[in-house]
């Protein structure tokens, strides 16, 4: 027989009472004490798991509550002796360290490999047809905010079409593609790819090139990230990144919710750079099978270095795009 | 309601009459009762940790579970008068009100991306739903909670929530923010009127003038400090520049150190401009939850509440720096030093024989089964 102290609380009141609870060995729980005198079949005692030093409760089948912090003496009268597994993962220092070891292992390997390979797949599950919309109000957001129609003359534009055609016709793009030309003040010399296989030049862009071997580099790049689906495997990264940093901490409330974000933001970044890599590549390799040279890529990014400003060292961890020194660098050494 | 008036928080021990001679007379003098919590740090890290990796193996399946036990531990160390707060939420709930939510987002995200006006006309729906769930989450956790075996409750109605919830937000953006006070207020007196501890309902007595007045001298200080701020980088910049040779933009070459310096003062710029929204957010809080709990009661018992401005400023500042500085791992420490704190300012004031005197609402007494679908909805709308 084994007795503990405990609160008994009767469900209809929130009146207090000093009880001793035990239990006999017909395997019946007495309550008894204050007003109480009670006595169930150990079957019909529920109670609630080990929570650290939380208190227990045992709740009787007539909607009764028992509480107490005899944790011992109810593990040993009824609850089968150890407070059950997930206490003893939570009581040990050990399992608390191989849970912060597997949490970090599997946080890197998600954002590192499961992430990718996920959003990889179902990019390349949506049909082209749906990015039409995305690709239509990209474009309107662009054309709003950022863009002008082109100033190139009849001849320039003529060119730089032909590049495109070029390229288009070199690679197997296995979507639908489409060339855009705009001035852009604020942007500078830039390109970008658009859901639904839309590459934008910008006039800058066209002037900067020192020949349409660069001006291709440069479209077969954009093509690499259209190839690639590289809008759509970012939105999908970025949400499903935030989605389980959220999942795992189990609320995005203020302080924790800030904490969340910083890792958050870092990966995307990471992704932003891996993405412009994967994007050069596929330039690269259309360049090699065209016999253009790939110096004139590696040129054209130094062009780019100078007008926009590179950010080599620290500063590139925060920023979307790989220092053009390292590209340059890849460049070189592929 | 006299003695809030003469006697601290901290000077007064919570007296726990936990087993009274029924021969006793119990004193009819109001004696104040401190709430407290009994948690430590350490142990709550393991509890979260373990939960977290748990999460993980589950693939997000466990996450429900790990709430309930991550709630639970704060009710349980939360002590009053000889009894503790339960949280008594059914993780299978939990769970389906998640994959409901999360259906309903990935439906709402793949609408707004494919088809902008569809995801527009789902929106023009769901909207008239905010007010019921607004209900239904506070509901939920009242619901749960229960305290001496008695159960919270909220009888919230949908108009309600949709004046305050929906019509006061729209006028927040009419009168340019001018509104906000009283909505908060109107917030405040949704939640607490509404609320019941068994059968016995609260009051909400707080003034909406205390509102304005926390919100206007917050914004001011705050202004004052941005200003500040800016002109500190500002003057910042302009002094780096200077050093390295000239203010003349062309000229400037910091080097690969000056870059870095550079973008170690963007980041610190940016990160002390979250981390004084957050600081500020946790002031006003702490000084409206003090008012808010100062002029609540139910049945004869009323609640009081003396949060420190400063103590919460600094708690709320050095959580965060910790939990930066510890990649999230203080998380667990952050919570419960700002709980602890919290509580240790938070008390009631009742006759003793009143706390043993609530009773059960009729329904009660009837074990929960039966769940409404809206009960699986589990938002932290919070007070």
């Amino acid at each position: 027989v084994s007795a503990f102290d405990a609160r008994y609380f009767d469900g209809r009141s929130s009146a207090a009472r000093a009880v001793q609870v035990s239990v006999d060995g017909d395997g019946r729980v007495h309550v008894l004490g204050d007003g109480v005198a009670q006595s169930f079949p150990r079957g019909q005692v529920r109670v609630s798991a080990r929570l650290g030093a939380s208190p227990r409760y045992l709740y009787l089948p007539d909607g009764a509550k028992c509480e107490t912090e005899d944790h011992a003496a109810v593990d040993a009268a009824l609850a089968g002796g150890d407070g059950g597994l997930l206490h003893a993962l939570e009581r040990h220092w050990g399992t608390a360290l191989a849970s912060a070891l597997f949490t970090a292992a599997f946080l890197w390997a998600s954002f590192q490999y499961g992430l990718p390979f996920l959003a990889r797949h179902a990019a390349h599950a949506v049909p082209p047809a749906m990015e039409s919309d995305m690709g239509r109000q990209a474009m309107k957001v662009l054309d709003e905010r950022l863009l002008a129609p082109t100033a190139l003359d009849e001849a320039a534009q003529a060119r730089v079409r032909a590049a495109f055609e070029r390229v288009v016709a070199g690679l197997a793009v296995d979507h639908p593609v489409r060339l855009e030309m705009r001035s852009a003040e604020k942007l500078g010399a830039n390109a970008l790819a658009l859901p639904s296989g839309i590459v934008v030049v910008t006039d800058q862009m066209v002037a900067l090139a020192g020949n349409d071997e660069e001006l291709m580099g440069v479209i077969a790049h954009e093509l690499g990230h259209v190839h690639h689906r590289h809008i759509m495997r970012s939105i999908l990264q970025n949400s499903a990144a935030a989605l389980l940093v959220a999942t795992l901490l189990g609320d995005v409330t203020s302080i924790t919710g800030l904490a969340a974000s910083i890792p958050t933001f870092l990966v995307e970044q990471q992704y932003s750079r891996a993405f412009e890599f994967e994007a050069d590549a596929y330039a690269l390799a259309w360049m090699r099978a065209n016999g253009i040279a790939v110096a004139h890529y590696a040129a054209m990014l130094e062009r780019l270095a100078d007008a926009h400003g590179d950010t080599d060292g620290v500063t590139r961890y925060l920023s979307t795009h790989p220092s053009i020194g390292e590209r340059v660098r890849a460049v070189e050494g592929g | 309601m006299e003695r809030r008036n003469f006697l601290s928080v901290t000077d007064t021990p919570a007296p726990r009459p936990a087993a009274q001679a029924p021969a006793a007379r119990p004193p009819l003098e109001r004696q104040r009762y401190g709430f407290e919590f009994t948690g430590s740090a350490g142990e709550y890290f393991r509890v979260w940790i373990v939960n977290i990796a748990l999460t993980a193996v589950t693939l997000g399946i466990y996450s429900a579970w790990a709430k309930v036990r991550n709630k639970q531990y704060f009710y349980g160390n939360t002590r009053l008068a000889g009894g503790s707060f339960e949280y008594t939420a059914n993780p299978v709930n939990i769970l389906k009100g998640r994959l409901l939510v999360l259906g309903a987002f990935i439906a709402y995200q793949a609408a707004a991306i494919f088809q902008p006006l569809l995801g527009a006309a789902l929106a023009l729906v769901l909207v008239p739903l905010i007010p019921w769930v607004v209900n239904r989450a506070i509901s939920f956790n009242l619901r749960y909670s229960s305290y001496r075996g008695l159960r919270f409750h909220f009888d919230g109605r949908y108009w309600e929530a949709f004046r305050v919830y929906l019509l006061w937000t729209l006028a927040i953006g009419v009168t340019f923010g001018l509104a906000y006070p009283y909505v908060v207020w109107r917030r405040k007196q949704f939640f607490v009127d509404n609320a019941r501890y068994g059968r016995s309902p609260f009051h909400f007595e707080g003034e909406v003038g205390w509102f304005y007045v926390v919100y206007i001298v917050g914004s001011l200080a705050y202004s004052g400090i941005m200003l500040v701020a800016v002109l500190l980088v500002v003057g910042g910049g302009v002094g780096l520049a200077a050093l390295s040779g000239g203010i003349d933009p062309g000229q400037v070459d910091l080097g690969e150190w000056g870059k870095v310096l550079a973008a170690a003062a963007l980041v610190a710029a940016y990160g002390g401009f979250l981390l004084s929204v957050l600081v500020f957010n946790a002031a006003v809080q702490a000084m409206i939850a003090n008012h808010v709990w100062q002029r609540t009661r139910t049945a004869d018992v009323t609640f009081d509440m003396r949060l420190d401005l400063f103590r919460i400023i600094w708690l709320q500042a050095s959580n965060i720096a910790a939990i930066i500085a510890s990649l999230g791992l203080a998380i667990p420490w952050a919570r419960v030093r700002m709980v602890r704190y919290k509580l240790s300012c938070f008390s009631l004031l009742a006759v003793p024989a009143d706390l043993e005197r609530f009773v059960a609402a009729e329904r009660e007494a009837l074990s929960a089964t039966g769940e409404e679908l809206g009960e699986v909805l589990d938002l932290d709308l919070g007070l």
